[in-house]
């Protein structure tokens, strides 16, 4: 049942038609808009979940003078909340120690003694690190040792191994050091690597799943409203046009089948056409 | 995008225009959300990194953490419970120094001789009291916290560090103190002295036993009656002369009374002399501060009595274990003998009141180390 062309080409037949496309436009893009959303949403929560431990090392050798001791300074343990898991490695296999002493302690015991320094993180793995001063070395000629500090009384916690050693904990309230050697005479174990747990944070995740979700949402719901309103418009314009005359009641259901099949030319079987079968009565 | 949708309700000024406005609003809020949120995970990973926290410092601290204190008291009671049942004092060296190992070593070489003679006291069993030495940190009075670093003089400056322990092992009367010694941080603690504490002494509390005992410095008489090693010579010199001007200043104990009951029974015999003289070990003198402000103080004491005999013909019998010891059952002209005497006394706080405390004698032993018969 084709329109005769006079009606089709009428300015408000095609204003209406103009409209109608542009709508569906809008609604596509916001539909386009909330997929995205919703896609970096789920991507922030899963492939782009950042790891929930992050590690600084520090590697000791190097310098000047080979550090028989290696020492954090204070802080440096509670540099990023939470506990600590503290590995250091002798590349050699060498036997490793790794105590917790109170800062008191640990300096008393490193006196005169090589030790290297370990500060603040340079960047986001990696940590400063103060090689031994030469006086300390010069003084002693070689000869300064400490002994085994894994058999002192002053350390709270102690971990030994071949090769490497970890030390797990939580530091105390006060100023606590961690303190790394071989045996106390051999050169210090060469890398330390610190790790502490991150708190995994998705700030963005939920804005853009609920935006993401309400664009889709939106969509819809502009799909629906567009569709009724383009309808009614493209009827009207018609109507203005001379295509349905007066727009008697009676000529309604001519009119419906042929709004029908424009509909879903446009809308490419969307699954919400059928329900329009009550817009008659809703009008 | 934004800028074109109101347009679309522009140009509609033939049909109804209320459909379009709300919906291009809507549709603008849904975009601004996700440049939003778009944004703020693009920031997300740009922070400054996190630099090193120092901690508070809490002063004074306990020095010996309570998991390594009772790992010392285990070392302590094994390597005393292995020299004792080998007799050999070479077992005690990770664990004992001093007095302590003087002390036992003479046992040994006794019981070498004679096999009956009594074991020295055990040490170890349950712990009565723990006087840990408490360390300030340098820099840190009066609650604050030092920015910089400790420096190693500070450090070493905390050295050495003395704790006091009380045991009563199974099957002993009288509980051992105990003086375990940290002459510098690369070293363990060692016992140095012990001493049995003497029946019905009154141990004095110390200031915060969870956080230990403050070091006294020995040769200090700041807050003090007396200082501690000044106490230890004067006691030493009660001992031998109860007459002493120094005298006054010292509670009876049941120490004193029996030293003195054997000068007055060595007195009492016509035929022979006795000199006795007691050098302190000042160096030996160790002392922790105490609740009241005073301070709890051993020392050790070498004792050195010789007995003439002045009438022609007389002959000194010798007891049990001096005979032993000086390899002859008597003496025709003279005996030598060197004691060593561990004490601990309670020294109380200078105060202006008037009424002089008197020091009191809280332990005391002694053991011969020597014996000579000529």
């Amino acid at each position: 049942m084709p329109e005769p062309d006079d009606v089709r080409r009428s300015p408000a037949v095609r204003r209406a038609r103009r409209r109608t496309a542009a709508g569906w436009v809008a609604v596509a893009l916001l539909a386009l808009v909330g997929l995205v959303a919703l896609g970096l949403g789920v991507a922030e929560r899963t492939v782009w979940l950042p790891d929930d431990e992050v590690s600084a090392s520090a590697r000791t050798g190097g310098g000047d003078v080979e550090p028989q001791l290696v020492v954090t300074a204070p802080g440096v343990l509670e540099t990023r909340p939470g506990p600590v898991t503290v590995t250091a490695t002798s590349p050699d296999g060498g036997p490793v120690v790794l105590v917790l002493g109170r800062e008191t302690d640990v300096v008393a015991w490193t006196d005169g003694v090589p030790t290297a320094v370990v500060g603040g993180l340079v960047s986001e793995s990696s940590l400063d690190v103060e090689p031994p001063a030469a006086a300390a070395a010069g003084a002693g000629t070689g000869a300064a040792a400490s002994g085994d500090p894994a058999t002192s009384d002053l350390w709270t916690q102690v971990a030994e191994g071949e090769g490497s050693a970890t030390l797990e904990l939580e530091p105390p309230q006060g100023r606590w050091l961690l303190l790394a050697a071989s045996d106390g005479t051999a050169a210090a174990p060469e890398e330390l690597v610190l790790t502490w747990p991150q708190e995994v944070t998705t700030p963005a995740a939920v804005p853009l799943l609920v935006g993401g979700g309400a664009a889709l949402l939106g969509a819809l719901v502009l799909a629906l409203v567009h569709a009724r309103t383009s309808r009614r418009r493209r009827r009207r314009a018609l109507a203005d046009a001379g295509a349905v005359p007066g727009g008697e009641p009676g000529a309604g259901s001519d009119l419906r089948q042929h709004d029908l099949r424009q509909d879903d030319t446009q809308q490419d079987g969307s699954p919400w056409a059928p329900a329009r079968g009550s817009d008659e009565e809703t009008r | 995008m934004t800028r074109a949708l109101p347009t679309i309700s522009e140009r509609g000024v033939d049909v109804t225009s209320r459909g379009p406005r709300p919906l291009a609003r809507f549709l603008r809020a849904a975009l601004a959300v996700a440049v939003v949120a778009g944004a703020a995970a693009g920031c997300a990973g740009e922070q400054p990194l996190p630099a090193p926290r120092p901690q508070q410092v809490q002063a004074p601290a306990p020095a010996v953490p309570a998991d390594r204190a009772s790992a010392v008291h285990e070392e302590v009671e094994e390597a005393v419970a292995a020299a004792d049942a080998a007799g050999d004092a070479a077992l005690l060296a990770p664990r004992v120094t001093g007095s302590a190992e003087e002390v036992r070593a003479a046992r040994y070489r006794l019981r070498q001789i004679q096999e009956d003679a009594p074991a020295p006291a055990p040490l170890g069993g349950d712990v009565l009291r723990d006087v840990v030495p408490a360390i300030g940190v340098p820099g840190a009075e009066e609650g604050e916290s030092p920015e910089r670093a400790t420096s190693p003089a500070e450090a070493t400056a905390t050295f050495p560090r003395t704790w006091l322990t009380i045991t009563q092992a199974p099957q002993e009367q009288a509980p051992q103190l105990s003086v375990l010694v940290q002459p510098d941080a690369r070293s363990p603690y060692r016992v140095e002295s012990t001493v049995g504490l003497l029946p019905g002494a009154v141990v004095p509390p110390v200031a915060a036993p969870e956080q230990g005992a403050a070091p006294v410095d020995p040769s200090s008489a700041e807050g003090l009656a007396l200082s501690p090693q000044d106490a230890v010579a004067q006691y030493a010199a009660t001992l031998t002369d109860p007459a002493a001007p120094e005298a006054a200043a010292f509670a009876d104990d049941a120490f004193r009374q029996e030293v003195l009951a054997e000068r007055d029974e060595a007195d009492a015999v016509e035929f022979f002399a006795l000199e006795t003289t007691r050098t302190p070990r000042p160096e030996t003198v160790r002392a922790v501060a105490t609740a009241d402000g005073g301070a709890l103080v051993v020392g050790v004491l070498d004792s050195r009595s010789v007995q003439t005999v002045e009438e022609e013909g007389a002959v000194l019998q010798l007891p049990e274990p001096v005979a032993t010891l000086a390899g002859r059952p008597d003496a025709p002209e003279r005996l030598e003998q060197h004691w060593l005497e561990v004490v601990a006394l309670s020294v109380p706080p200078a105060d202006g009141s008037g009424q002089p405390a008197q020091v009191q004698a809280v332990g005391a032993d002694r053991v011969l180390l020597e014996a000579a018969a000529l």
